[in-house]
């Protein structure tokens, strides 16, 4: 019981009886079903389940980006579902990081511009140095004024890794971080990954397929049919 | 940073990036198109109607059978109206036993406010020339048709009732000259300062005073509005729509033809936007839920996306507005030998003009695909099919015909010229 209440005031993110169902032509389908989760400042969590057992969704839901059909979750003891579009968009900009399998950098932009994004966002006077520090940090420091299209894939996913720290978020989920890349230049990926997790202190959430992976998290959460088993 | 210095930044890295081009080219196209026609009809339609007022001599003119009161002359001024006055009554003109009746025309200074006078000093017309102002104190100018029934020449003296005056001029056109009964006589033309002197006016005499005004056209609007109330019956306010039926008619068709045609321009180029626009947000889709994600509240994507647009369309309409200026010109000069020469310079307000509808036919037909971006679900960074809303086809049509719909009203000016044009497209 102590524990558990040491657990919980420890706790960045808490959810329970989590669920999301959609309605489709067939009748109603449970994608999540009573998700019961506490995760601790700083800890690193793997989240790991076949393709379609619901791992997306539900650092969507962790995430603020999509809501839930029944359950709650609180970031920071903050109640996510409580709060509308708009609240948990100002909560994601003070909190939350994201890695993404895809990069998801903007085209038009530099690796400056696309690290820069999120400080300019948050009305940060020193965006410019910051990313600039940080693409010095991920070993970008000639690529500033490249473009995406400029990059290869592994320093595409090094200035995202930049932009993801950028704010110094509370949190970070990556999804699928090295699903695009080749083994080697994944690990390299993965390595940088830890390293800025660790020197930020970020709490880490890590979506992938890989046990290897996995196995470098402090804990590790499967899911199975929407349910964590 | 401010969102607006943000929205700067991220408007100058797209067009950097080439995703503004078909939007801007299709802008400056509907601009340049939209300000070259505002300035052709413009320039047209003013030079149309400075001619047409040259059958006035004038732009406004009171005609009446006595003299108006002072304070109507003193409102005049009061309004910045430049004036002048005429006084028409027919007289018999007797010389070397000759007898002839005259349509007298008494003219003052600054006569003719529009249009010009003709005249030559030789029989031969050989010294025909152009001239703004009449005959100076003294002196009297006659048709030719004068010289040859009384047996006259030039330097010789005509009497005019009591005065004699010296013909200085033989008379070969008046901008003003009226199609009734009296222009089948020979025109007559004294200077005003002549006319007490002639004696020729006395009780029950048939006289017309035509009182003369040019200036600003709100000027001469809100002089007429403010004379017509006191107006008496035998006094009547005659301008180019009123004088002449015809020719008001005329102008007036004119006016509504280049309108209409405009708004044709107008419309296409509209489609063309709301095609780029469309275009561009789906492009954006992807960059918007980035946005989202990263923390940006749906009236900031809002803000943030409109506002790159009026910054936009403030540019894009400036430089169509340059470049209409410059296809008006290639236009005039084309058509050169089917228009009149003597142009009017283009004006600003017609320039404004463009630029405003740049800016409102851009909002209107952008905004509401642009309006779809700020329903774009940040989910979509995880889920790429995840397709936002479109925009409400009450929404599109509405904003779309009510920007048409004012047009043509600002064109035809008729109600029910506008819901027939609206209903039939």
């Amino acid at each position: 019981m102590q524990t558990q209440l040491k657990q919980t005031s420890n706790a960045i993110i808490l959810t329970e009886d989590l669920g999301k169902a959609v309605v489709t032509s067939e009748g109603t389908l449970h994608i999540l079903s009573s998700i019961d989760l506490i995760i601790n400042s700083g800890e690193s969590i793997a989240i790991i389940g076949e393709s379609g057992s619901g791992k997306s969704t539900l650092i969507s839901l962790l995430a603020g980006l999509d809501t839930p059909s029944s359950g709650s979750i609180k970031l920071k003891g903050k109640s996510l579902t409580e709060m509308n579009e708009d609240g948990r968009a100002a909560l994601r900009n003070e909190l939350i990081g994201f890695v993404f399998q895809s990069f998801q950098l903007l085209q038009g932009l530099t690796a400056l511009e696309n690290v820069m994004l999120p400080l300019e966002l948050r009305g940060d006077k020193h965006a410019k140095a910051v990313a600039t520090s940080l693409l010095n940090r991920v070993g970008l420091a000639q690529r500033l004024s490249h473009t995406p299209k400029q990059l290869s894939g592994g320093e595409q996913q090094r200035v995202a890794l930049a932009r993801a720290f950028a704010t110094k978020p509370a949190i970070l989920f990556a999804d699928e971080p090295t699903g695009n890349l080749d083994s080697k230049t994944g690990e390299t990926i993965i390595n940088l990954l830890f390293e800025l997790n660790r020197e930020n202190q970020t709490t880490l959430i890590l979506v992938t397929h890989d046990p290897i992976l996995a196995a470098r998290c402090q804990r590790t959460i499967r899911i199975d049919a929407g349910c964590i088993v | 940073m401010s969102r607006f210095n943000l929205a700067l930044r991220l408007l100058w890295r797209d067009s950097r990036s080439g995703e503004l081009t078909i939007l801007i080219l299709a802008l400056i196209i509907a601009v340049t198109s939209s300000t070259a026609i505002a300035l052709f009809s413009d320039r047209l339609q003013r030079t149309m109607v400075n001619q047409a007022a040259e059958f006035l001599a004038a732009d406004l003119v009171i005609d009446c059978s006595a003299p108006i009161a002072e304070d109507w002359l003193n409102k005049a001024t009061q309004f910045g109206l430049l004036q002048a006055q005429t006084v028409d009554f027919p007289s018999v003109l007797i010389e070397h036993d000759e007898i002839l009746l005259a349509a007298i025309k008494v003219v003052s200074n600054r006569y003719p406010l529009r249009g010009i006078l003709k005249a030559t000093t030789t029989e031969d017309y050989t010294s025909e020339t152009t001239l703004h102002e009449g005959p100076v104190k003294g002196s009297v100018w006659v048709e030719k048709r004068i010289l040859s029934a009384l047996k006259l020449k030039i330097g010789d003296s005509l009497t005019i009732g009591e005065k004699p005056l010296t013909i200085t001029h033989i008379l070969t056109y008046e901008p003003d000259k009226k199609g009734n009964f009296y222009s089948f006589s020979p025109r007559v033309m004294i200077n005003q300062t002549d006319l007490a002197a002639t004696n020729s006016i006395q009780p029950g005499s048939h006289v017309h005073y035509f009182f003369q005004f040019s200036g600003e056209p709100q000027a001469i609007l809100e002089f007429k509005q403010w004379l017509k109330p006191q107006l008496n019956p035998s006094q009547h306010l005659v301008d180019i729509h009123e004088d002449r039926p015809e020719l008001g008619t005329a102008l007036l068709r004119a006016e509504r033809y280049l309108g209409l045609s405009s708004i044709l321009v107008i419309l296409i180029s509209g489609v063309a936007i709301a095609m780029a626009t469309r275009r561009y947000t789906e492009r954006h889709f992807n960059a918007t839920a980035l946005l989202r994600c990263l923390g940006c509240q749906q009236q900031e994507i809002l803000w943030l996306y409109s506002s790159q647009f009026v910054v936009l369309g403030a540019l894009a309409s400036a430089l169509g507005c340059v470049l209409g200026w410059f296809a008006q010109e290639v236009l005039f000069q084309l058509l050169k030998d089917l228009l009149p020469q003597q142009l009017v310079s283009p004006s600003f307000g017609a320039v404004l003009f463009g630029f405003t509808i740049g800016v409102v036919v851009l909002l209107a037909f952008a905004m509401p695909p642009l309006l779809r971006l700020k329903q774009v679900s940040p989910l979509r960074v995880l889920r790429r099919d995840l397709e936002p809303l479109p925009a409400s086809a009450w929404l599109v049509y509405s904003l779309s015909i009510g920007v048409i719909g004012l047009l043509i009203l600002r064109y035809t000016t008729d109600i029910k010229m506008t819901a027939t044009i609206l209903g039939g497209g």
